[in-house]
């Protein structure tokens, strides 16, 4: 976060605490790539993940609106929270819908050939794939790879001990390699 | 198949929902006005009852209440079966006394019945 940036949400941040609500609109306009995007990379749904970051943003202005003294003082602080509460409604919408992800990998489309680095048919795999994972692997990868956060972090968001984050991470990229080659190789015999 | 890191970050990368996302949180924002507080830091002597706080201290005052309500449930079961028992010895006692009463009355009736038997057969062998 540059020097700049940080002044303008401290700034922000008082204004909101002091009930001005345009305030609040350049603070959704900082974060809302963020909350939105745990949301939609966690359940690869777009109109969940709005809603989802609708609620957070909700419970973020009536928290810094109404919570005397405010604890949220810091632009640091304040990503912390939008994240942190990101990640667990995201985990539990996403138990909500734990018997839709099955049905869902059935219908993925399948690739026609091993697709080369770095082109789209491989990003969209792989962003299908990791909706396929365990839920606390899913957000160990989401939190790494798209918020690139260290282990550290990512313990301290989702309250576990640092090593079962480096441990759930080298386990789902393992499970991905496997489950990406499974697919295309499935698809190479059908081909063929 | 093998992907790299990058590819990764490249399929996860951020996705701003657009401006229009904005405008509807401030929306949200507006209808809600002020009349909803935040889950779990809303103001007042109830919500703060419920408060994630005091939670442990109300489970712990619950649990006390159960436990007294409990105990006393129990000694009122005790007493009211105390209360029987002593009733049931009573009774007993009584139908004892009413039965040693009966005992002596039936006696005293056979005993007369055997005397006056006795008399009559004495005035027959006096007549013959």
């Amino acid at each position: 976060m540059n020097v700049d940036r940080g002044e303008r949400l401290e700034a922000a941040l008082a204004r909101v605490v002091g009930g001005d609500q345009s305030a609040f609109a350049e603070i959704v306009t900082a974060h809302q790539a963020m909350v939105f995007s745990i949301g939609w990379h966690y359940l690869q749904d777009r109109s969940l993940a709005e809603d989802i970051a609708q609620e957070v943003f909700l419970e973020l202005y009536q928290k810094l609106l109404y919570q005397k003294p405010p604890t949220i003082q810091s632009p640091a602080h304040l990503t912390f929270w939008l994240r942190k509460v990101a990640v667990h409604r995201s985990i539990d919408q996403g138990r909500k819908q734990k018997h839709r992800r099955e049905s869902d990998l059935e219908k993925l489309p399948e690739p026609a050939a091993e697709p080369k680095r770095s082109d789209p048919l491989l990003l969209d795999q792989l962003r299908q794939t990791v909706r396929t994972l365990p839920e606390r692997q899913r957000m160990v990868v989401v939190l790494r790879y798209e918020e690139d956060l260290g282990p550290a972090e990512i313990a301290e968001l989702m309250q576990m001990p640092v090593n079962t984050v480096k441990s759930t991470l080298h386990r789902s990229l393992e499970e991905l390699r496997k489950k990406l080659t499974r697919r295309v190789g499935e698809s190479r015999y059908a081909f063929f | 198949m093998h992907f790299s890191e990058d590819d990764l970050r490249n399929a996860l990368k951020r996705q701003d929902p657009g401006p229009i996302f904005t405008q509807r949180v401030m929306a949200g924002i507006k209808q809600a006005g002020t009349k909803a507080p935040v889950r779990g830091e809303r103001a007042g002597f109830f919500s703060n009852l419920f408060s994630l706080r005091l939670r442990p201290a109300l489970a712990g005052a619950l649990a006390v209440l159960v436990l007294l309500a409990g105990g006393l449930g129990y000694l009122q079961h005790e007493r009211k079966k105390q209360r029987e028992q002593a009733l049931a010895k009573e009774a007993e006692r009584q139908a004892i006394i009413a039965l040693r009463i009966t005992n002596a009355k039936l006696n005293r009736v056979f005993q007369r019945v055997r005397e006056s038997q006795e008399n009559d057969s004495k005035i027959r062998r006096e007549r013959l």
